[in-house]
């Protein structure tokens, strides 16, 4: 809203300089977000919040400048217009139009607005057209009800009538533009015709020009939600729609369209020949008065104020108050449909009192009835405390996705969430999966010549059944620098279990395991599904490289993890109870072997299973393939470690049960020894 | 054979001192006290000594034994040093280490905002992001076909609501629908805060985004006032942004609060903002619809309630002009932080 306060000074000498003006108009909710300066004129740039539509017009804010600086304001004169002869009014809509004052001006003369008006209309950004267009404009923004003249002449069959549009109905509006109507908008008609939209904006085909003589004044009030929904159909808004949909002053209309008849016939001559007032909906009967004492005040507030500043304060913004004791009874003016509640009040007076001139505690929180349990609560600022300790870098990316980016991962999973109203194409699904927003963060950087990225994000998937919060890990290129060895290994798969095992064992989730499989996303033999307590947790694999091109990632190894993390806080292990550690001599011995088709895991529950208490560790050292051994085969080094708790091992006994497990894996894998 | 003891002591110093490498000094240690060495020699002549010599030999024998011993073991050191340092590491060459990884700086702002309000004694919450029209709006005192709603333009999904009939799931357009969840869920006294994604379909820019982070507060007890309100935000915005920090408390409207008020700020750390106020967070007094929605007695408890976005402080705090930034994702971006 555009205040010009040349404008302003015609109903409130505030007695201000325009600085100290906007400073208190804004801490008392006004709030005044540019000044401008042109002429002799200051205008400011107030932003009205939805709840205060009384503040749309400059009446209005010379009501809250009267409460702020506690001034009184000028007196106004409007002459009185009585109903004469017949207006042919009819309100078919009788839910959409509450009230419509019709008024029949003969014999005016188009000619420019006196220069004062102009002045002002142009402060605020409106340019002059024309004497009966301009008075229109300016009683609009003095009182916040909009106008619309006619050309009389132009209306066909004398009448009017307020009705739905019919569908495919067209007018063509004053902005020259031709829109099609339909059942849900309401529009002012003449025998033939719609020629206006009601509360929007007039028809140009019944516009008034420089010819006109005779004009049809229309003061009405339509129903807020049928203008707001109408203008959000059709995408067209005005100074009059945007008053409508906000609310007018249902008992202003009668006031705005005396005024605006005084100034006509003032300033374009002419004389009223008919006036038809068909007021369907009453203003509201006064609103049952809210009480508020003093002790209210102090128990929302935590100030006192006193009361007869209240009761100025309140009466000044257009309240009746009376005063019981320290209780007042306050009736809130017609146009404050606002004030509803006690809260309501004592905020009216809080703002203008000043909220940084009330009273400051520091409250003291109570013991709150919710439990924390705090390793949960952490759990996921724990798991990226050991993903960054690992050199991961946390990402933030769109939890919404475009259909096409998710194609390109082969994804096939659940029909993800789609979105009604996306702001483009890059946003039309909630992403079930991490992986398409991940690869677009690689490319994004690949682009940039970054090749060794580590990245992980901990974030939410959306599934018709619910939103998952979930690790997402991605990792290309190669290992840090060591100038000490100068080779820089490629990440691999183990790469990423690793950071998976090394963070969830930082946590204490135990049983992960991982099983080979496949997917359209990755290279075949280059995945495996990942089970937490045989349960599905996630993927983690090899981007295939088609599925990278489609990124526009070239040249890369590409390995990614996708976790669901639920299940693993659920599976959050007990602290440890604390264990003597054995005194006993270890001994390791290490077996070289070739293996055809077994899996590790397999070898290594062999190995335990013949351990017999005394194999406490087993680890591998090395894996090979190549063609120093046998075709099809693969080479593992493993090393066994063997203690006792309770005695020394010897030697022959430690060497026994070794080969009594090598002789084993042996026998069970078709292994043969390196 | 006459021996010139004093001559032979200078002589032992004089040797000791002129080897520059431990091969001249064990050459030096040979020459004196080798099994060939002149102190042998010395000792050897005792035999054929005079009783008046062989006091005086021996003596001189057995001083320059002493003397030889300590000099060599004084210079050795210095000389086996010298060998090490020819083999001195470059100590300006860079450590082996591992490039720690780095927290997203939305991630570290929201934590650092939760840190704060954790220590006053708030407890963190979580909600849904998708929600229904009931939390995100009605519960709220937002009605639905408003033009109050228009500051909370709304994603829709294409999924029913199940909790009613013709309506559909959206994501949330603002962390408060947390407010009623966690007041449905527990009584008196609360003190929690919501940090989550929030989304609206805003058009792109440097200071729009659809997507973005908001922090939420609610404390709900007997007595809560609007002092209480200033002074735990006054707290939290020195905590945060200095002791130095200027703020003002700005009359807003909120359909969920009232009174309702918008926290400006002006602080130095915000480079070329110097003089101008900086609106970063929203907050007012719990409105009674809103503890009628969440099936609270009228008048029993009062509330406050707040919510910042943690981009917009994150901009501010780092002079991040852009808010496409965070989603970028740029590591040479990210390892700034």
């Amino acid at each position: 809203m555009k205040l010009s306060l040349n404008w302003l000074s015609r109903y409130i000498d505030h007695g201000l300089t325009a600085e100290e003006l906007a400073n208190r108009m804004t801490m008392a909710g006004l709030e005044v977000e540019a000044v401008h300066h042109a002429g002799n004129d200051t205008v400011f740039e107030i932003e009205v919040t939805p709840n205060r539509p009384d503040c749309l017009n400059v009446l209005g804010l010379a009501r809250e400048v009267s409460a702020i600086t506690d001034r009184d304001l000028k007196a106004l004169p409007v002459q009185s217009h009585p109903d004469m002869a017949q207006v042919d009014i009819t309100i078919e809509d009788k839910e959409g139009c509450g009230r419509y004052i019709g008024t029949r001006i003969e014999g005016v003369t188009a000619g420019p607005v006196a220069a004062d008006k102009a002045a002002l209309l142009q402060a605020i950004g409106l340019n002059p057209i024309s004497n009966i267009v301009d008075i229109t404009n300016f009683v609009l923004f003095e009182f916040g009800q909009p106008l619309h003249a006619f050309d009389a002449d132009k209306l066909e069959g004398g009448k009017l009538i307020v009705r739905r549009a019919k569908k495919g109905e067209k007018i063509v509006t004053l902005d020259d533009v031709e829109r099609t109507l339909d059942e849900g908008i309401l529009v002012i008609a003449d025998a033939r015709k719609p020629v206006a939209i009601a509360g929007i904006m007039g028809g140009r085909d019944t516009a008034v020009t420089a010819g006109t003589r005779n004009i049809l004044l229309e003061s009405a009030y339509f129903d807020m939600g049928l203008v707001r929904r109408a203008s959000r159909k059709l995408g067209l808004t005005s100074d009059s729609c945007y008053r409508f949909e906000r609310g007018v002053d249902l008992a202003a209309v009668a006031a705005a369209a005396d005024r605006a008849i005084d100034l006509i016939l003032e300033l374009a001559g002419g004389r009223v020949t008919a006036r038809r007032d068909v007021c369907l909906r009453e203003a509201a009967a006064a609103r049952s008065a809210i009480e508020v004492s003093a002790k209210d005040v102090r128990k929302l507030l935590g100030t006192d104020i006193d009361p007869v500043r209240s009761k100025r304060i309140l009466e000044r913004l257009g309240c009746g108050v009376s005063v019981t004791g320290d209780s007042f009874s306050v009736q809130p003016p017609r146009n404050r449909n606002d004030l509803k509640i006690r809260e309501d009040i004592i905020e009216e007076l809080a703002r203008v009192v000043g909220f940084d001139n009330l009273a400051m505690s520091l409250p003291s929180v109570g013991a709150i009835n919710i439990a924390v349990d705090r390793e949960k609560e952490n759990f996921n600022g724990r798991l990226a405390g050991s993903l960054v300790a690992q050199g991961f870098h946390e990402i933030l990316t769109h939890a919404m996705i475009s259909r096409g980016a998710l194609e390109r991962t082969g994804y096939d999973g659940i029909a993800p969430m789609a979105l009604q109203n996306p702001m483009s194409a890059e946003q039309q699904l909630m992403r079930p999966t991490m992986l398409p927003s991940a690869l677009q963060a690689v490319a994004f950087n690949m682009n940039r010549g970054q090749k060794d990225l580590k990245f992980f994000e901990i974030g939410k998937r959306y599934l018709p059944a619910g939103e998952r919060w979930t690790l997402l890990i991605v990792m290309t290129g190669r290992h840090a620098g060591d100038w000490r060895r100068g080779k820089r290994d490629a990440f691999d798969l183990f790469d990423v279990k690793g950071a998976l095992e090394t963070a969830f064992t930082a946590l204490r989730v135990k049983g992960l395991e991982y099983r080979a499989g496949e997917s359209a996303a990755f290279d075949a033999g280059q995945a495996a599904g990942v089970f937490l307590n045989a349960q599905p947790l996630g993927f983690m694999g090899r981007i295939a490289d088609e599925v990278l091109g489609k990124f526009e990632i070239k040249k890369a190894n590409v390995h990614v993890a996708e976790i669901d993390l639920a299940p693993a806080l659920e599976a959050l292990t007990p602290q440890a109870k604390f264990a003597i550690p054995d005194e006993f001599p270890v001994m390791v011995r290490d077996v070289s072997l070739a293996v055809k088709a077994a899996r590790f895991e397999d070898i290594k529950a062999a190995c335990a299973a013949r351990g017999a208490g005394l194999l406490r560790k087993i680890e591998l050292v090395e894996e090979y393939r190549g063609d120093k051994i046998v075709n099809g085969y693969r080479g593992l080094v493993l090393s066994l470690t063997y203690q006792a708790s309770d005695r020394t091992l010897t030697e022959d006994a430690v060497n026994a049960l070794h080969e009594s497990i090598v002789q084993e894996l042996m026998a069970k894998f078709e292994a043969l020894r390196r | 054979m006459s021996w010139d003891i004093e001559k032979i002591k200078n002589d032992v110093a004089a040797d000791v001192n002129a080897a520059e490498v431990l091969d001249a000094l064990e050459a030096v240690r040979v020459k004196y006290l080798g099994k060939k060495g002149l102190v042998q020699e010395m000792y050897a002549g005792l035999a054929t000594a005079s009783p008046e010599e062989k006091k005086t030999l021996g003596k001189g024998a057995n001083d320059i034994k002493v003397l030889a011993d300590a000099l060599i073991a004084q210079r050795k050191p210095l000389l086996a040093a010298t060998v090490k340092r020819a083999q001195a590491l470059d100590v300006t060459m860079p450590g082996v280490a591992r490039e720690p990884g780095t927290q997203h700086l939305i991630t570290q702002t929201i934590e650092e905002i939760c840190d704060v309000f954790e220590r006053l004694g708030f407890v963190i919450q979580r909600g849904p992001e998708v929600e229904t029209e009931f939390y995100n709006f009605t519960a709220l005192n937002i009605p639905l076909d408003h033009p109050s709603r228009d500051s909370f333009d709304t994603f829709y999904l294409d999924e029913k609501d199940p909790t009613a009939a013709g309506r559909y799931l959206l994501l949330r357009s603002h962390t408060s629908p947390g407010q009623v969840r966690v007041m449905q869920k527990h009584k008196p006294p609360l003190a929690v805060i919501i940090p989550g994604k929030v989304y609206r379909p805003d058009a792109v820019d440097a200071s729009h985004a659809f997507m973005f982070h908001q922090i939420e507060g609610l404390l709900v007890d007997k007595h809560v006032t609007f002092a209480d309100l200033k002074g735990l935000l006054t707290a939290f915005c020195k905590k945060f942004f200095g002791d130095d920090v200027k703020m003002r408390f700005r009359p807003h409207f909120f359909p969920f609060t009232e009174p309702s008020a918008e926290v400006d700020i002006q602080s130095n750390i915000f480079k070329g903002r110097a003089g101008k106020w900086l609106e970063i967070l929203g907050c007012g007094m719990v409105h009674p619809a809103v503890f009628a929605h969440a099936g609270y007695p009228p008048g029993e408890y009062s509330g406050l309630a707040f919510g910042l976005g943690v981009e917009r402080i994150a901009m501010l705090r780092h002079g991040i002009g852009d808010i496409r930034t965070f989603t970028e994702n740029d590591l040479r971006v990210l390892k700034q932080f």
